[in-house]
């Protein structure tokens, strides 16, 4: 794949101020002491200068570094860490730092062996010392606002994954099993052309299964698999009937929820060092899963998390413009950071930008935060573009370390005086917060023992008779009078409250305020005043370079600035992410849909489509897939009905002892196979609680948090909670700083960045889990119980006591295959089995030890039981 | 690895371990590959040690109190160098810095002369055997970010520590007990990111060792052993009938093989943390007592009996709940450094001791940290007991293999407030004990997220001066 734009890396070998000749210079020389001055500089320090630093500090538009070396003003102006010489002050200038090699960035030359020689670090230090005297300025000075930034270039790529969305013709195929599918005569021409032959079908025992993992996260029911077993259709109609009952189900949602929340790193904590918890999040968590159930257009879906507090203004529908508001978790869900709402607040857009970049278009934009993109046409101009809109988009807050109130909360529906309301709301018990927090400050001590005093004072004047004695105290009551008023005035006025009234007075202001909101609020981002940011020169927020348009991908847009006509430019931004003609949004959707049942995506790194992730396998397929999806309404649900009713999602994942496929193609690139796959966390969590009987299956709604304003975290006393439920694992409450016990464990997704693919190790502490955690314990403890429920011991007439024991076994182990592995055990399997609850009972010894709980366990803890075929 | 020096114990392979024959033994060969296990991974280059024991001391000591004598600051006490240069929290006045003497008075050690304070009169006695760093520095002035920082470079996002990438980079001698191991009987600062694998693969996340009954989380059996040998016989039986059509499958083998590890981390790891294996003269000489299980000298025998067994890297976490007890002393009588330094002061020489007599200190290197220093000024004004947070300049010390011993590094200006010379920052500090272990600090690389990411982001520049091959 082929490149062409141009990168910005040029290496300019003459520094032109420098070389000029001393000569040229000395003529303008002063006299006495500072002729001595210029001649060392002259003479020592020029030529030190121009062979260490002139190469790389030249000055011109695209030298390595803004700073440049021509002039005295140069060096005092500096680059991007600020000033490099401070004159009489050599220990403390940045240009001895780093040539001293202690300053903790800069370390110059950068090379170890071109360090400067202790006699060279003494000139500088002397130098500079000495009033760092240059000789003649150059007479021509630069043009200014030469920048770093890439005005004016025009970026062009042949990238792959940039090019339109091609419209595809499908390739003929012979063999009736392939033809009959678009998606199969792909991927079997595909297939044919690497030499490659497809296994054969599965069998409808592992298709059920397979389709209910995939679409519900579940295991089927027995009673479903029976149905499926027992259909006379052929195949291919009976299985369709099994994927449409799937799609409608309400599990569906809570699975492919699950999935788009990964995307979305959701979570329920804000990530902050106290991890303030999120008490709103579950209403975007439950959105999602709910708009998935409703099969919301995936456009739609998208335009309501980036806009959807924008677009609630415009639903007449009370319902949908709630759940809009709501849908912006997407942004307003971005990790904090740090102990402040203010200081790592680039992170957090980071975070955003992050997400949008990976999780919708494929890119790792946030590479272009501190430099121009080193592999994509991805500028730094691009990432403060879409900077700029998040910066004009305010983020909701619990509160943080040293500010623990909430603020900027936004009102769950939206109009401007519901807004207003809010503002006036958050900032005034940010207001009384302040006054708590800082009350017995040293700093504030002086104004409030005055004040106390100043008031007395008039308290006692003011309660003289008015006699004529006190005429004289006219004066000093107004001198008094106003002496209270400046010291009310004092500290920005952020203190009034408390001297007019008391601290215990500000904390039950705060509390009354806290328990009785005056609007309805929510966790959405609301739109800020708008305003293109300034760019971070090398990413750091305190070096602000030029600013730059609201924009989005320029690689993409060419020269035309998007018009943002009002507001941040989120909703110019969620229509630009949904045009039907973008080429990276509806093939990134597509390629994970398609992750999702062959366990790799058609582009093997679904959240890098540029030049650093890898290239399609199957090009056309994914730019076909990509327009039918598209033209089908950005169906998701259809999507996974024309993959899953192919001939290719329904081949075995055994391989014949004698395949060829294996060797040619072990990593199944061209799909021979069905990839076979171990559950990820939740699926595993969710079959346990199943198939114990266990599983609550009714909607997760809010998390049991204490109110926010009966609580306090901080560095040193984070929140820190699990919260049990016996709800599907996509109701668990998930903290950004802690990892779940049952999620952290089995490779649940990265709480802290949006997750692309989901990992899957087999560590020990795994299987000591299983075998020793009290979670096990009582799901297998539960299985067992529910085995004895469905099949009593009674229930079978039998001459003896033991054969009807065993026979009772024989039963319930049928059923608990049946249940766990939708199959009957093999007679072997039969004879282990049971030979097993023999020798558990007769070890237990009489002890009540749970025979069949223990055989449950091995059931609930088996490979058959984690992977999928 | 030929390193790995069993324990004598007591554990056979029990008999669902034997039952699995040759053919589920060749099964699981290839299957422990780097992301399902730790096994062993061959450095970049010859390594000057094989495990590192880190030494963590939650909350941030003051350097002028303990390991950088300033005589200035007793002769100035109480003067004032002028105002902060920026307030220490946001919106609040500068304060004024009045300088504060060291309360403990500094003395050399015996043999190389290493000056260090009163309140570590054991840990002088070894400094011949030391490296100290006096001129470490760090980016942030906060707890959560500044140890953050120490542990995995970055002071924001969370990324993988130390231990996690010195196990994905080396892995573990015993495949029965985990690579990386913290012992920590508090919650540190962070909590368990600083010992998290972040984008690594899980296994090399930090296994937590609480000092006490249950040091390890499931580690005691559900059911009677011989009750549970029956259960994983029987899932070793069904697990190797479902392999039997699967055999292309490695994961299925490696799985079943991670039961087998697991059984041998539940048997062997309360050996190796049971200390009354330990002599009474051991015990004596960390001032550990029988008994004893949750100790800070208790906590340095199991490090050294993990290192014994095999374990890549173990952190010792001295984090006695939060702010309010322990290292720190913001707002606080740094005085209070005197019950701290007493917890840790013999158990640490002890350990360096006992590893030299026991031939592995040229096998472990030893890293002794904190944070950030102490403000060289009194926090809270004139004469008042604290000192601040003070990220510009902290000292903390290296020994072991690959490390010269006795000697001092770097120097901090005459009042311990900047770095004077031969500044090492965090990125140093980790790109160096890469080194010793023999990693490329550029090379030990992984890509997530679409980048290659390092412990030491882009910095990272290795401390010669106290290696003993410096430039090998």
């Amino acid at each position: 794949m082929e490149t062409m734009w141009r990168y910005r890396l040029s290496i300019c070998l003459c520094a032109i101020g420098l070389l000029s000749t001393v000569a040229a210079r000395a003529q303008n020389v002063g006299t006495g002491r500072d002729a001595a001055k210029v001649e060392f500089f002259e003479v020592h320090v020029r030529p030190l200068l121009v062979e260490k630093c002139g190469d790389c500090h030249a000055g011109t538009a695209d030298a390595e570094s803004a700073l440049a070396f021509e002039s005295r003003q140069d060096l005092l102006k500096g680059g991007d860490f600020g000033p490099a010489v401070l004159p009489g002050r050599a220990e403390d200038s940045l240009l001895i730092q780093s040539v001293k090699r202690i300053h903790k960035e800069l370390r110059m030359p950068p090379d170890d062996g071109d360090a400067l020689s202790r006699d060279e670090v003494e000139i500088l230090t002397r130098w500079i010392n000495d009033g760092a005297v240059w000789g003649a300025e150059s007479p021509a000075s630069r043009p200014s606002g030469a920048q770093t930034d890439s005005d004016g270039l025009l970026l062009h790529s042949e990238h792959w994954s940039l090019q339109p969305v091609k419209t595809v013709e499908p390739p003929q195929v012979e063999d009736e099993r392939w033809a009959r599918s678009t998606l199969d005569r792909f991927v079997e021409a595909a297939r044919r052309n690497a030499g490659l032959a497809a296994t054969k079908r599965a069998g409808r025992r592992a298709l059920i299964r397979r389709a209910s993992f995939d679409l519900t996260g579940l295991p089927p029911e027995p009673d479903d698999v029976a149905a499926f077993l027992d259909d006379e259709a052929a195949d291919d109609v009976a299985f369709a009937r099994v994927v449409d009952r799937l799609l409608a189900s309400r599990h569906y949602g809570e699975r492919q929820g699950r999935l788009w929340l990964d995307v979305a790193r959701y979570a329920d904590t804000q990530g902050d060092v106290g991890d303030f918890p999120i008490p709103d999040a579950w209403r975007y968590r439950n959105w999602v899963i709910d708009s998935l159930n409703k099969d919301l257009p995936f456009d739609q879906f998208l335009q309501a998390q980036i806009a959807g507090d924008v677009l609630a203004e415009e639903e007449p529908n009370e319902q949908k413009a709630r759940g809009l508001v709501v849908a912006t978790g997407f942004v307003s869900l971005s990790r904090r950071f740090g102990n402040t709402k203010k200081d790592d607040i680039h992170l957090t857009i980071e975070d955003t930008l992050d997400t949008i970049g990976r999780g919708v278009l494929g890119m790792t934009l946030r590479c272009a935060r501190c430099h121009d993109h080193k592999f994509d046409p991805v500028l730094m101009t691009d990432y403060y573009g879409l900077y700029g809109i998040f910066e004009s988009t305010v983020y909701p807050w619990m509160g943080a370390s040293n500010q623990k109130s909430p603020s900027a909360l936004a009102p769950a529906l939206p109009s401007a005086d519901a807004r207003k309301q809010a503002d006036d709301y958050w900032n005034l018990i940010s207001r009384y917060e302040y006054q708590i927090n800082n009350h017995f400050r040293p700093w504030l001590k002086p104004t409030l023992d005055e004040f106390k005093k100043v008031t007395k004072k008039l308290a006692d004047l003011n309660a003289g008779d008015g006699s004529e004695a006190q005429k004289g105290d006219t004066d000093e009551i107004a001198n008094l009078t106003k002496r209270r008023e400046e010291l009310l005035a004092r500290h920005d006025g952020k203190f009034r409250e408390l001297m007019l009234h008391n601290l215990n007075w500000v904390k039950k202001e705060k509390s009354r305020l806290a328990e009785n909101p005056t609007v309805e609020f929510v966790f959405a981002v609301t739109e800020g005043k708008p305003a293109d940011a300034r760019m971070h020169r090398r990413g750091n927020p305190k070096r602000k370079g030029t600013s730059t348009p609201r924009r989005f991908l320029q690689v993409i847009d060419g020269a035309d600035v998007p018009e943002i006509n009002r507001g941040s430019g989120r909703l110019e931004l969620a229509r630009w992410l949904t045009r039907p003609d973008h080429p990276l949004t509806p093939r990134v959707i597509v390629n994970r849909i398609w992750q999702q049942h062959f366990g790799r995506g058609l582009v093997a790194t679904p959240d890098d489509f540029g030049s650093q992730g890898m290239t399609p396998s199957h090009p056309e397929l994914l730019d076909w897939l990509a327009a039918t999806f598209v033209a089908d309404g950005w169906s998701l649900k259809e999507l996974h009905r024309r993959i899953m009713l192919s001939e290719t999602y329904a081949l075995s994942s055994d391989v014949e002892p004698d395949s060829n496929s294996a060797t040619a193609d072990p990593d199944n690139v061209y799909l021979w196979k069905h990839p076979r796959r171990r559950l990820d966390a939740e699926s595993i969590r969710d079959a346990m609680l199943a198939v114990s009987g266990t599983l609550d299956r009714t909607q997760g709604k809010e998390h049991p948090f204490k109110p926010w304003h009966a609580s306090r975290y901080s560095l040193n006393g984070p929140f820190h909670e699990d919260f049990p439920t016996n709800r599907r694992s996509v109701y668990l409450m998930t903290q950004r700083l802690f990892r779940h016990p049952f999620l952290g464990l089995f490779d649940g997704p990265d709480r802290n960045s949006s997750t692309s693919q989901r990992t899957s190790t087999n560590v020990p502490g795994q299987a000591l889990y299983l075998m020793n955690s009290p979670f096990v314990k009582e799901q297998a403890q539960a299985f067992a119980r529910r085995l004895e429920a469905d099949i009593p011991t009674n229930s079978t007439a039998s001459a003896s006591a033991s054969t009807e024991t065993s026979a009772v076994d024989a039963q319930r182990i049928e059923r608990a295959y049946q249940l766990a592995f939708n199959r009957t055990p093999t007679p072997d399997e039969q004879q282990s089995l049971l030979q097993f609850l023999q020798q558990h009972r007769e070890h237990s010894d009489g002890e009540s030890h749970d025979s069949l709980a223990a055989l449950c366990r091995v059931i609930l803890t088996s490979n058959e039981f984690f992977f999928l075929d | 690895m030929s390193d790995f020096r069993p324990l004598k114990t007591d554990v056979t392979r029990r008999r669902f371990l034997a039952a699995g024959g040759a053919s589920l033994a060749a099964a699981a060969v290839g299957a422990s590959s780097r992301e399902a296990l730790a096994t062993p991974v061959a450095p970049h280059f010859a390594p000057q040690a094989k495990h590192v024991v880190v030494l963590y001391m939650s909350g941030g000591y003051s350097h002028v109190d303990t390991f950088d004598p300033k005589p200035l600051l007793t002769e100035k006490h109480d003067q004032t160098i002028g105002s902060e240069l920026a307030a220490a929290v946001s919106g609040q006045p500068k304060n004024e810095r009045f300088l504060k003497a060291p309360l403990w008075k500094f003395r050399p050690n015996h043999e190389c002369g290493t000056e260090v304070s009163d309140v570590f009169p054991y840990l002088r006695d070894v400094m011949h055997e030391v490296a100290l760093i006096r001129s470490m520095h760090t980016d942030h002035r906060d707890h959560g970010e500044a140890t953050l920082q120490l542990h995995t470079g970055s002071t924001s996002v969370a990324t993988p520590g130390l231990g996690a990438w010195l196990s994905y980079g080396l892995g573990t001698f015993n495949p029965n007990l985990p690579a990386h191991v913290v012992i920590s009987e508090h919650r540190p600062y962070n909590g368990p990111q600083i010992w998290d694998a972040s984008f690594l693969p899980g296994v090399h996340s930090g296994v937590r060792i609480h000092p006490g009954d249950e040091p390890l989380p499931n580690l005691k059996p559900a059911s009677p052993r011989p009750l549970q040998e029956l259960e994983l016989g029987l899932l070793d039986q069904l697990n190797r009938k479902h392999l039997e059509r699967r055999r292309d499958d490695r994961n299925l083998a490696s799985r079943m093989k991670s039961f087998q590890t697991a059984k041998g981390l539940q048997d062997l790891a309360p050996q190796v943390l049971d200390l009354s294996r330990e002599s009474p003269h051991t015990l004596e000489l960390y001032g550990s007592k029988p008994g004893d299980q949750t100790s800070y000298a208790a906590q340095c025998l199991m490090a050294r009996r993990l290192i014994e067994n095999g374990v890549r890297f173990v952190e010792v976490i001295d984090a006695v709940g939060a702010c309010r007890d322990n290292w720190d002393a913001a707002h606080r009588d740094v005085g209070t450094h005197a019950k701290y330094a007493k917890r840790v002061d013999q158990p640490i020489a002890a350990l360096i001791r006992d590893l030299k007599q026991r031939g592995l200190f040229d096998d472990v290197l030893l890293v002794f940290c904190t944070e950030f220093g102490r403000s060289p000024w009194a926090q809270d004004g004139k004469g008042t007991k604290s000192r601040t947070h003070h990220p510009s300049a902290f000292s903390c010390w290296l020994a072991g293999g690959g490390i010269k011993p006795g000697v001092v590094h770097g120097a901090t200006d005459e009042i311990g407030n900047y770095v004077a010379e031969d500044a090492v920052h965090v990125h140093d500090f980790h790109a160096t004990i890469l080194h010793v272990l023999g990693l490329d600090h550029t090379k030990l690389t992984y890509r997530y997220s679409g980048r290659d990411f390092r412990l030491t982001d882009v910095h990272g520049h290795i401390v010669n001066g106290v290696l003993r091959n410096p430039f090998g």
